[in-house]
C-alpha cells in the first residue's frame, strides 16, 4: 500500500477510506491483477502446465539435442528403465515392437555366416586342390608352420586383426574387440604403449597436433591411428588396407564421441559403459583375400572357380558313373534278353546281388553255351555266377538236331520237322533207310516219320544206269541186218552198260527188263520192215550174249518209222536197235521204295 | 573393472624396474625401455569389494640427459617416487619430480619409495631426511626390490589412497 505524502495530501491529510482506498487499487492494478490471477491459476493447475509443457516439449527436446548429446545421456537410464519395466510387465509388447526388425537382422546374420562360411570353404579347397595350395604345404612343412597361417598370408590382402579404443589423456583401454584369426597380447598393455610412443613421437619432433602420428608400420603390420578429441582409434592391420577402413573408423570414432561425449571428457576409469561401442569396433574388424591368379577380390561371396572345378568334377565322375552305370544297366538287360530268346534256355533267375551277376535256369545240352553268349556280351569269365540244369526242349530245331545226331543222315537226305512230324526227303543209301531210319520215333518230340520225298540212292543209279543203256544206237545198212564191223566198240559199251544196270538193279533190289527194237527207215513194205527190224534186234542180242549177257534178260521188238518226210541222213539214223529198260520191284517189294 | 594409471618414477637407476618387476609378473616388452622411455606393466588388485586394473607405468630413469616427459604423466591416478637410499641426490631428484608431478597431474595420491633398504651398510640418506618429509605430509616407505621387502605394501598403501581420493 502506498504511503506516498503526495498521495496523503491530494485527499486532504485525512486517512483514505477503505472502500476508496480499494476503488484506487482497482483502477491501478485491475489488470496486473487480473494478469497475476490467471497466472497463479495456471500454476496451481497440474492439468493446465500438462497442456502448456506439451506445446512446447517436443521443440525443447529438439533444440537440447541440437546442442549436443547431454539430453540422450540423461535420458538413456530413463528410457532403459522403462524398457526393464515394460519387458517385467509385458514382455509381449516389446517383443511385437522389435519383431519387424528382428527377422531382418537374423536373416542378415545368417547371410553374413554363410557368407564367412564360403568364403572359408573356398580357401580351403583353393588351398587344397591347387598346385600352390600344394606349395603352401611344402612352405609350411619347411617352416614348422601351420598351413592355414601360410594359406593365411598368401591370400589376404589385408585384415584388420584387432580395434583399440584408447583414451587419449590417461592412455586406458576403454574397448578392444581382435578378430579371430588374430593374436592379442594384453590389450592394457598395448593401449598404454600405444599412447606413450604417440606421445614420444609428438613431443620429439614438436609435432603440437595430438595425433600426428597416423600410421606405424611394424614388419607386415600397420597400426591406423584415428585420433578423436577424448578417444581415439588404433587398428591393427595386416597387409594393404584401402582408404575406405579411414572413413570406417572416423565413422565409429564420431559416433562413439557423439555418443558417449561426458563419459569420455570425465572418464575416470571406468571402461563398462563403452561396452555398447563394441559394434561399431567390430565394423572395422575387416578382411579382403584375392584371387592372386585373376585378381578378383573374393570378399564378395560366391562360389570359387575351385569349387566350381570340384564341383564340375563331381558332376563329371556323377556323368560317368551314370553312363557306366546305364552302359552296364543296359548290357546286363540285353544278356538276360538274349538268354531268354535263346531257344532251349529257360531263364529262372537273373538277378544282381552285392554289385555281382548271377543266372539261373533249364538248359538244353544242345542249345548254345551261356559261357560263350557271356563273352559275347563283354563279361568276363567268372563276372557272371550261373547255375544251368539240363532238360531236353521242345523245339523243333532241337528236335530237328537230335534227330540229326541220332541218325545221321547222309548227305543227300535232308530232314525237317513240324509238329511231331519228321520228314526224310532225297536220297539215301538202301542200308541206312532199313537200319538207321526205323530209330526216328525214338527222337524226343518225334511222333511221326514221314519219308515220302526219300529215295533209295541204289534205285535211282539202276535208273540211271538204265537211262545210259536207252541212249545206245546200233545203226545199220539199207535194208540190211547185218552188223558192221565199225559198230563193235558200240556193242562193246552197250554191253558194259547193261551189266553194269544188272549190278545196280541187283544193288536196288529189283528186276530189269529189257526190250530190242529194231527199227527200219519208212522205205518198203512194212512186213519186210517188221522182219528186218526183227533181225536186226536178235543180231544186236546175239552179239550181247556173244558178250556174255543173259538173253533171257531180252525180248525182242521191231518198229518202222511212219515218217516219209525225212532225208537219207535222217533214214540212217532211222535203221538202228536201241535197247529200252524196264525196272520193277523185286518179289520182296516191301524192302524197296 | 576400473582402470587406474600410475607411474613410477624416479633418477636413474634407483631401481624402478626391478620394484614393478618384483610387484607384477607381467612384462611386456624391454625394447620399449630404451626407445621410447617407458615400460609398462598390468596388474589386478583387489580393493575393498572393487578390483582395479592397475596400469603401472615405468618411466625412464631421469638424468642430466632426459627429463621424464610430463605427457606420460597425464591421467595418472597415482605416482611412485622412487628413491635409492644409497644415493642421496636420488632424493633430491624425487622431490624435485614430486613438485613437476603436482604441476601436471594436480593433488593426485604420491608416495616416497626409499628402495634398496637392503644395503644397510651403504646407506647415505639419513633417517632424519626422511622423517622431515614425513612431516611435510608425504608418505614415505622402505623397499628392497631384491628381497621383496615393502614392495606389496608400497603398492597397496597407494592404492589405498587412490581409492579414498
Amino acid at each position: 500500500m502506498s504511503t506516498d505524502p503526495a498521495l496523503r495530501e491530494s485527499s486532504g491529510d485525512r486517512p483514505a477510506e477503505p472502500d476508496e482506498l480499494e476503488r484506487l487499487r482497482h483502477l491501478l492494478f485491475q489488470a496486473e491483477r487480473e494478469q497475476l490471477a490467471g497466472l497463479t491459476r495456471r500454476l496451481d493447475d497440474p492439468d493446465v502446465r500438462a497442456v502448456e509443457t506439451g506445446s512446447v516439449l517436443s521443440e525443447s527436446v529438439r533444440l537440447a539435442v541440437a546442442r549436443g548429446p547431454g539430453l540422450a545421456v540423461t535420458m538413456a537410464p530413463m528410457v532403459e528403465e522403462a524398457i526393464h519395466a515394460s519387458v517385467r510387465r509385458d514382455p509381449a509388447k516389446l517383443v511385437d515392437a522389435i519383431f519387424p526388425v528382428m527377422g531382418p537382422a537374423i536373416r542378415r546374420s545368417i547371410a553374413a555366416t554363410l557368407r564367412d562360411m564360403i568364403q572359408s570353404l573356398n580357401q580351403v579347397l583353393e588351398s587344397s586342390v591347387s598346385w600352390r595350395g600344394l606349395m603352401w604345404r611344402v612352405e609350411a612343412h619347411r617352416t614348422g608352420k601351420p598351413f592355414a597361417e601360410i594359406a593365411l598370408l598368401h591370400t589376404l590382402v589385408y585384415q584388420v586383426e584387432q580395434v583399440f579404443l584408447i583414451h587419449a589423456r590417461t592412455g586406458l583401454l576403454l574397448q578392444h574387440v581382435v578378430a579371430t584369426s588374430g593374436l592379442s597380447p594384453d590389450p592394457h598393455v598395448v593401449s598404454g604403449m600405444l599412447t606413450a610412443i604417440q606421445d614420444f613421437v609428438n613431443e620429439s619432433f614438436n609435432a603440437g597436433t595430438p595425433g600426428a602420428l597416423a600410421t606405424m608400420n611394424v614388419g607386415d603390420l600397420t597400426v591406423w591411428i584415428e585420433p578423436g578429441r577424448h578417444a581415439y582409434l588404433a587398428g591393427i592391420v595386416r597387409g594393404h588396407a584401402p582408404m575406405e577402413l579411414r572413413s570406417t573408423m572416423q565413422d565409429a570414432l564420431a559416433f562413439t564421441h557423439g555418443q558417449h561425449a561426458l563419459l569420455l571428457e570425465r572418464f575416470q576409469g571406468n571402461a563398462v559403459p563403452f561396452e555398447a561401442c563394441r559394434p561399431l569396433l567390430e565394423a572395422c574388424l575387416q578382411a579382403k583375400y584375392v584371387d592372386r591368379r585373376t585378381g578378383v577380390d573374393r570378399r564378395t561371396t560366391g562360389v570359387s572357380r575351385q569349387l566350381g572345378v570340384l564341383l564340375a568334377i563331381v558332376g563329371v565322375l556323377l556323368a560317368t558313373w551314370g553312363v557306366q552305370s546305364f552302359r552296364s544297366s543296359r548290357r546286363w538287360s540285353q544278356f538276360v534278353d538274349r538268354l531268354r530268346a535263346e531257344p532251349g534256355i529257360v531263364l529262372v533267375t537273373a538277378e544282381t546281388r552285392a554289385g555281382r551277376y548271377f543266372v539261373a535256369g533249364l538248359r538244353d545240352p544242345l542249345a548254345a553255351d551261356p559261357a560263350r553268349l557271356q563273352t559275347e556280351a563283354g563279361y568276363e569269365p567268372g563276372e557272371i555266377a550261373s547255375r544251368w540244369e539240363p532238360y531236353q526242349a521242345a523245339d523243333p530245331g532241337f528236335v530237328l538236331s537230335r534227330a540229326a545226331t541220332l541218325l545221321t543222315p547222309p548227305s543227300t537226305a535232308r530232314l525237317g520237322f513240324d509238329r511231331g512230324v519228321l520228314t526224310v526227303q532225297g536220297t539215301a543209301p538202301r542200308a541206312w533207310m532199313l537200319d538207321r531210319l526205323r530209330l526216328a520215333l525214338f527222337v524226343p518230340g518225334v511222333d511221326a516219320v514221314k519219308t515220302d520225298g526219300l529215295r533209295s540212292q541204289e534205285i535211282v543209279d539202276a535208273e540211271a544206269r538204265a537211262n545210259a543203256v536207252q541212249r545206245h544206237q546200233i545203226l545199220f545198212a539199207v535194208d540190211s541186218d547185218t552188223l558192221d564191223p565199225g559198230q563193235q566198240p558200240a556193242i562193246e559199251a552197250l554191253a558194259a552198260d547193261v551189266r553194269a544196270l544188272m549190278a545196280a538193279a541187283q544193288s536196288a533190289a529189283v528186276d530189269v527188263s529189257v526190250e530190242a527194237f529194231g527199227q527200219t527207215d519208212e522205205t518198203g513194205s512194212e512186213t519186210e520192215n517188221a522182219k528186218l527190224g526183227a533181225r536186226r534186234a536178235e543180231r544186236v542180242l546175239a552179239a550181247l550174249v556173244a558178250g556174255g549177257l543173259d538173253r533171257r534178260l531180252f525180248v525182242v521188238r521191231a518198229s518202222q518209222a511212219t515218217d516219209r518226210s525225212s532225208d537219207d541222213g535222217q533214214r540212217a539214223r532211222k535203221r538202228r536197235v536201241e535197247l529200252h529198260v524196264r525196272l520193277t520191284p523185286a518179289v520182296d517189294a516191301s524192302e524197296s521204295r | 573393472m576400473i582402470q587406474k594409471k600410475i607411474c613410477v618414477i624416479g633418477a636413474f637407476a634407483v631401481g624402478k624396474t626391478s620394484l614393478v618387476s618384483r610387484y607384477v609378473r607381467n612384462t611386456f616388452s624391454e625394447k620399449y625401455l630404451t626407445t621410447v622411455g617407458v615400460r609398462i606393466e598390468r596388474k589386478v588388485v583387489r580393493a575393498g569389494e572393487h578390483e582395479l586394473d592397475l596400469i603401472l607405468w615405468d618411466l625412464h630413469g631421469e638424468d642430466e640427459f632426459q627429463k621424464v616427459r610430463a605427457s606420460y604423466l597425464r591421467g595418472a591416478s597415482g605416482c611412485i617416487l622412487v628413491v635409492d637410499r644409497t644415493r642421496p641426490a636420488t632424493l633430491e631428484t624425487a622431490l624435485r619430480q614430486h613438485q613437476e608431478t603436482r604441476a601436471t597431474l594436480g593433488d593426485v595420491p604420491c608416495l616416497f619409495v626409499v628402495n634398496k633398504v637392503d644395503l644397510e651398510d651403504e646407506a647415505k640418506i639419513e633417517d632424519t631426511a626422511l622423517n622431515d618429509l614425513r612431516r611435510q605430509g608425504s608418505v614415505v616407505i622402505a623397499t628392497s626390490a631384491k628381497t621383496g621387502l615393502g614392495v606389496d605394501d608400497a603398492f597397496e598403501t597407494l592404492v589405498r589412497a587412490m581409492v579414498a581420493a
